[in-house]
């Protein structure tokens, strides 16, 4: 077994034989979160970051060119859930580097929480995304990054009423598009074209779009960058 | 001057339009006062702090306060003292606020940028668990929970009994007819261990009559294999275990019955309260049932149904869940969609009602429905005639082209939610 480090700092591929996949170096030794494979070796601890629970390894896989959450990034993750991919983007980001984890209900929260114990770097909050303003008072500093996972309608206007409220010139966003959360009936396709096409138009310049199929059906990863003054 | 705002977990600060710092009072390094001084503040509550604030700032004769949030315009505009002004998307405190980390340590607020960290890290911590403790306490999950029990236990009655059934038979394959019931089938294996076969001990679980001497000749003249030895033993445990489960229900049912009355009284005496626990499970929680509009409850349960309509233009299904409702699952099916219709529309007030109110409007809603029924019985009374195009050349047609015959009726597309 042997890692190798790949494009982005904080990822690693794990080689097994033939096999290989994602990992991040753990910043807690022998961690397992939700209950992914954890390997020692050499004086780190690696855990796998499986494609199939996390749509940011999937994206990876599928050749995403450029990752702005890095060693030391601020970021704000909406839509974290129990804490599967905030967990990694912990690991990525480093002691001196912090992670914003909103999540609106109280009971995937409970995960993010006890995770959040173990980790000084993850700040969670369980409140609306919908209202940014409503947790100003916690995330006070800058924003490098925000993160987006909400599988909602109006995705992107969470997105960017969140980016306007925390970023300014040159900051970073990341959508998943969970097409059939927005239009049950539409070609996927259009969708997220249109849904790229707004967020366009209210200042963002897309970098990049990685389409995640087969490790999620009809879900897209946007990577944007912030490039008027909002 | 105007000025603005900026309540932070550190201290709450009013600063200028050049970011710096006028007057401040600071929670930093106490983590519980920043806990309730934030979450108090945040529900648009006075909190002391501010309170002290806002005097010094109505002293220094500011005329009023910028801030971007309208729970802590709120709570300011309770106090009177300065006038507030609400912008969300206000420069000047986004700048500052960016900015904050660095002006705590400047203005030797907090030691370093590490203390920062972690003040930040434990009092949103407890924030985070305040909230869901919060959360934990609404007694509409418990419904949840109780309504999907009572579900997973019907699976089990059923998956159990079918098996008990097909066991049996291989002794008196003909019990599993004269036995409908799963409760009842179950007692009789357990009499039977017993040794009663006799029409006496059926008549002692409670059957009627006739059919207890039913039973009692089919052991005499049934096929199948001898009624003895310790080949009974399991099926009696297993059968054991089926009565024990219906008994759970039983209790279950009327602990959900005794729940609704205080959840959602008026969504019980509409539906009843098993029909209305379980379209608040289907929502998530009470007050989620209470945003839907009577169109998404009138098709709650039936999502497979709806997306199958929107997709290949299918008919939509008239009902959900609350087919279970008896005006609706007795009715005609010309009728049903109507009826449905009005039962959504009820359901819907109700749970507003319910969630919002309390206010006791069961009857009313229940009466009203009731009425609606009826005309809807008196002026439907004969089924529709069958439309020419449904001809069974017609049905395979649909069937194959789904979207083309779509066009016949224009596009027909989900409203946004």
């Amino acid at each position: 077994m042997s890692v190798l480090p790949t494009s982005f700092g904080g990822v690693f591929k794990i080689k097994d034989k033939d096999r290989e996949s994602l990992a991040t170096r753990s910043l807690v030794k022998n961690q397992s979160v939700y209950g992914e494979k954890v390997f020692d070796i050499e004086d780190y601890s690696y855990r796998l970051w499986s494609t199939r629970r996390s749509k940011l390894a999937a994206a990876i896989k599928k050749g995403l060119h450029e990752l702005p959450i890095q060693l030391g990034s601020h970021v704000l993750y909406l839509g974290a859930a129990s804490g599967t991919t905030v967990s990694h983007i912990s690991d990525i980001v480093g002691e001196e580097g912090v992670v914003y984890a909103v999540e609106f209900s109280p009971i995937s929260a409970r995960d993010l929480v006890f995770l959040a114990e173990s980790r000084s770097n993850i700040i969670p909050i369980v409140d609306d995304a919908r209202r940014p303003t409503n947790y100003t008072s916690i995330v006070t500093g800058s924003i490098d990054v925000v993160y987006q996972d909400v599988a909602q309608p109006d995705q992107a206007r969470i997105l960017f009423d969140n980016i306007r409220t925390f970023c300014s010139l040159g900051a970073w966003a990341m959508i998943a598009i969970k097409a059939r959360s927005i239009d049950s009936v539409s070609e996927t396709r259009q969708v997220f074209d249109r849904e790229v096409g707004s967020l366009q138009e209210s200042g963002l310049d897309v970098i990049e779009r990685v389409n995640l199929t087969p490790y999620e059906r009809d879900h897209e990863m946007v990577l944007l960058r912030v490039t008027e003054d909002l | 001057m105007q000025v603005h705002l900026v309540p932070t977990i550190f201290g709450i600060f009013i600063h200028d339009n050049k970011g710096e710092i006028i007057l401040h009072h600071v929670i930093y390094p106490d983590v519980s006062l920043a806990v309730t001084v934030t979450s108090k503040i945040m529900e648009g509550h006075i909190v002391t702090p501010l309170q002290d604030l806002l005097k010094q700032a109505q002293s220094e004769g500011f005329e009023s306060v910028i801030v971007e949030n309208q729970h802590v315009a709120r709570a300011i505009e309770e106090l009177g003292t300065v006038a507030v002004v609400i912008d969300e998307q206000s420069r000047d405190i986004k700048m500052f606020r960016s900015m904050l980390d660095d002006i705590l340590v400047r203005e030797k607020i907090v030691e370093d940028r590490t203390r920062v960290s972690t003040f930040r890290h434990d009092v949103a911590l407890r924030i985070a668990r305040s909230r869901i403790s919060e959360a934990s306490k609404s007694p509409d999950l418990l419904v949840k929970h109780a309504i999907d029990a009572i579900g997973e236990i019907d699976k089990n009655i059923n998956i159990l009994s079918m098996r008990l059934r097909e066991w049996f038979s291989i002794f008196r394959p003909s019990l599993t007819r004269l036995v409908e019931d799963h409760n009842q089938f179950a007692q009789v294996i357990k009499t039977i261990n017993k040794g009663g076969t006799t029409k006496e001990d059926l008549l002692k679980i409670g059957f009627a009559d006739m059919i207890a001497e039913k039973i009692s000749t089919s052991f005499e003249t049934d096929m199948g294999a001898p009624l003895t030895g310790e080949d009974l033993i399991p099926l009696t445990q297993l059968a054991d275990m089926v009565n024990n489960l219906v008994e759970t229900r039983q209790r279950m049912e009327e602990y959900v019955s005794r729940l609704m009355q205080t959840v959602a009284p008026n969504i019980t005496a509409l539906v009843g309260p098993l029909v209305g626990a379980r379209l608040i499970s289907m929502a998530g929680s009470l007050l989620d049932l209470s945003r839907k509009t009577s169109s998404t409850i009138q098709v709650l349960g039936a999502e497979k149904a709806l997306f199958r309509s929107l997709k290949t233009g299918t008919a939509p299904p008239k009902h959900g869940l609350i087919f279970q409702v008896p005006e609706l699952y007795s009715a005609p099916y010309w009728q049903r969609g109507k009826i449905a219709r009005a039962l959504a529309g009820k359901i819907s007030i109700a749970a507003k009602i319910d969630a919002f109110s309390g206010r006791d409007a069961g009857q009313m809603l229940r009466d009203a429905f009731e009425k609606r029924v009826k005309e809807i019985r008196t002026q439907n009374p004969n089924p529709p005639p069958p439309k020419p195009t449904a001809s069974i050349q017609g049905r395979q047609g649909r069937q194959r082209s789904g979207r083309s015959r779509r066009g016949k009726y224009g596009r027909r597309r989900p409203s946004k939610r």
